[in-house]
This record gives C-alpha cells, sequence and structure tokens, in this order.
C-alpha cells in the first residue's frame, strides 16, 4: 500500500488504521513514484514476482473486481499468470518529464512545502498553476480539489457528482484562462 | 548442436532443457521458454502455436521438432510476435523483452526500484528489499 498523499502521513494513516491492514504501508508524499514510472492517476497496481519482474503490465487496478482478485491469489497460490493480464497494454513508461510537466511538478513540490506551514491558500495557488500545466495529471487534480474543497472528499462518500461538476467547470475556466 | 545459456532482460535463467544452437537456427525448449517470457505453446486447430493472451503465433511444422520427448520452437518463427529481441554470442542466447521503447512497462520487465518512507515508522523502505517474495504494491489515495 503506498499512499498518493501530498497532504502527507496524518491524512492518509486512519484510512490504513480503519481498513486494519497488516500489510506495510508506504507514504509517497512527493509524488515520487508518479514521476519516476510517469503514472498520473491512481489506483495502480504493480506486480512482481521473486525476482522483482513484473507479472502484470503496470497500470489501473481495481481491487474490488472478483476477476482481479481471483487473478491475483491464482498467481500468489500457483505463480501462473492470467491470460487477462498478459493482454493489458504496458502502462508507466519511464521517461524524462517535458518542460511543462517539468513546470509543473515545481509548483506542485512547492505547495506541498506551503502546506505543511499552513499556507492553505498560496498552496492552492500554486497547484492551481501546477493543474493548467499538465491538466491530465489526475494525482495533482483531484488533489487540488481535494485541498480546495475537503467536504467533498472527508465527509463520508467521496462525492463523484460534485467532481464531475469541478471538471466541467475547469474546463471552461481555470483550464482556459491564465 | 551447441547447448545456450540464456539471458533474460540481462538476467541469466535456467532454462530446463537448455536451449541449443544448430548452424543458424536457435531451438528453445516450448514450455519452458513460454513461462519465462509469458507465453503458452498449445495446440491450437492442431496445429502448434506460441500464445499470449489471445495473440497466436501458428507454427510451421519445420519450426517445431520433438528432442528426448521435449518439444522445441524455432526461438525466429515466435520472437518477434511476442516483442523479444534475441541475439547469441559466446554460448549465451540473450533474449530482452520489448514494449520498454512504446508502451511501457510490461510483464517480465524490472520496473524502476523506489524507496519511500513507512506512513506509520517513517523508516525509509526500498522496494528491491521485498525481493525474494512476491509482492503488489498498490497505489492509492484518501482523496
Amino acid at each position: 500500500m503506498i499512499a498518493q498523499d501530498a497532504q502527507g502521513a496524518e491524512l492518509a494513516r486512519p484510512w490504513v488504521e480503519k481498513a486494519g491492514g497488516t500489510y506495510r504501508a508506504l507514504l509517497d508524499q512527493y509524488n515520487f513514484i508518479g514521476k519516476a514510472y510517469n503514472l498520473k492517476y491512481v489506483p495502480v497496481g504493480i506486480a512482481v514476482d521473486e525476482t522483482g519482474r513484473l507479472v502484470r503490465p503496470v497500470g489501473s487496478v481495481n481491487i474490488q473486481d472478483a476477476e482481479f482478485l481471483a487473478d491475483l491469489k491464482e498467481w500468489a497460490e500457483t505463480d501462473g499468470i492470467a491470460k487477462r493480464w498478459c493482454g493489458l497494454p504496458g502502462g508507466g513508461l519511464p521517461q524524462p518529464m517535458n518542460p511543462g510537466e517539468k513546470q509543473a511538478d515545481d509548483h506542485f513540490q512547492v505547495a506541498i512545502a506551503l502546506l505543511q506551514e499552513g499556507k492553505k491558500q498560496e498552496a492552492i495557488a500554486r497547484l492551481k498553476k501546477a493543474v493548467r500545466l499538465d491538466p491530465q495529471n489526475w494525482l495533482m487534480r483531484k488533489q487540488l480539489w481535494a485541498i480546495d474543497a475537503p467536504e467533498a472528499f472527508y465527509a463520508g462518500e467521496v462525492n463523484y457528482d460534485w467532481q464531475e461538476a469541478r471538471k466541467e467547470a475547469e474546463a471552461k475556466e481555470l483550464l482556459k484562462s491564465e | 548442436m551447441q547447448v545456450l545459456a540464456l539471458e533474460l532482460d540481462n538476467y541469466s535463467l535456467a532454462l530446463q532443457p537448455a536451449a541449443r544452437q544448430d548452424g543458424e537456427v536457435v531451438w528453445v525448449p516450448a514450455d519452458a521458454f513460454a513461462r519465462a517470457v509469458a507465453a503458452e505453446c498449445k495446440e491450437v486447430d492442431g496445429q502448434w502455436a506460441m500464445c499470449r493472451g489471445d495473440l497466436c503465433i501458428l507454427l510451421a511444422a519445420s519450426e517445431v521438432q520433438v528432442l528426448h520427448e521435449v518439444r522445441f520452437v524455432r526461438i525466429d518463427a515466435c520472437a518477434a510476435p511476442l516483442d523479444l529481441r534475441w541475439s547469441v554470442e559466446g554460448g549465451v542466447l540473450s533474449v530482452l523483452q520489448g514494449r520498454q521503447d512504446e508502451s511501457g512497462l510490461g510483464i517480465g520487465q524490472v520496473p524502476p526500484v523506489f524507496e519511500l518512507p513507512d506512513l506509520f515508522s517513517g523508516a525509509l523502505v526500498s522496494s528491491a528489499s521485498f525481493r525474494g517474495r512476491k509482492t503488489f504494491f498498490y497505489m492509492w489515495a484518501s482523496w
């Protein structure tokens, strides 16, 4: 379990505690994996064998999906790689960031530092700059939303209607204006 | 006929039985090699084929032979469609799995190592420290 949470360990811990997980829980506060693997979303699964080699292309997973869980269990118990995994496209192509992605990441890193100093509004301004530069990076974009409007993320169920509305509003304003 | 050692993505891998070279032609043990590259050698409509997922490369009779009760296939008959690049030098068959050039991290590749703090103790943990065990890393978020 690797938490992709710019807001830090205190925010992520309660989820792991509530789930009662016995697995190792790590924190990727600074989007290290996102950058190393060129991934811009969660959830993502990385399954490797005893020698560290992938048995499934790096990519999106739904750990509530019965088929996925059956495939994971089969691999764990037998070494057999599911046919469904063989057909998946490889993801997470490691490559250098382009200039826009680099600038976006610079803003993102500053935003994390500002959050740690309690300067929330300045952090949000930085995150908005990051999102304008790299709008398809959902790791940054949804964290902007979660910091800007925590009530839509941290009060009971995640509000997906709110997210759709926010996405539409951004298409009209944030991503077009400077 | 010369016996060849195998290196897959620069890792030494013992195939049982070993691959072998006959003149210019390289033969690999069908089932063991297929497993190593996340493929499967099976009969499709009465013809042998090397398959990965829904992709099956049919093999001509001349591309398959049985030696000492083990089925071998010519590597050049199936390498390209399975995204494999291969070469032989000094008794070593070197096979590189493709995909990394165009379409990201696929089966058989070693993904970049990362080092991150434990969510509770803050102690740094390397992804390489899980070697020796099957490991599933799951990236999630609170948001």
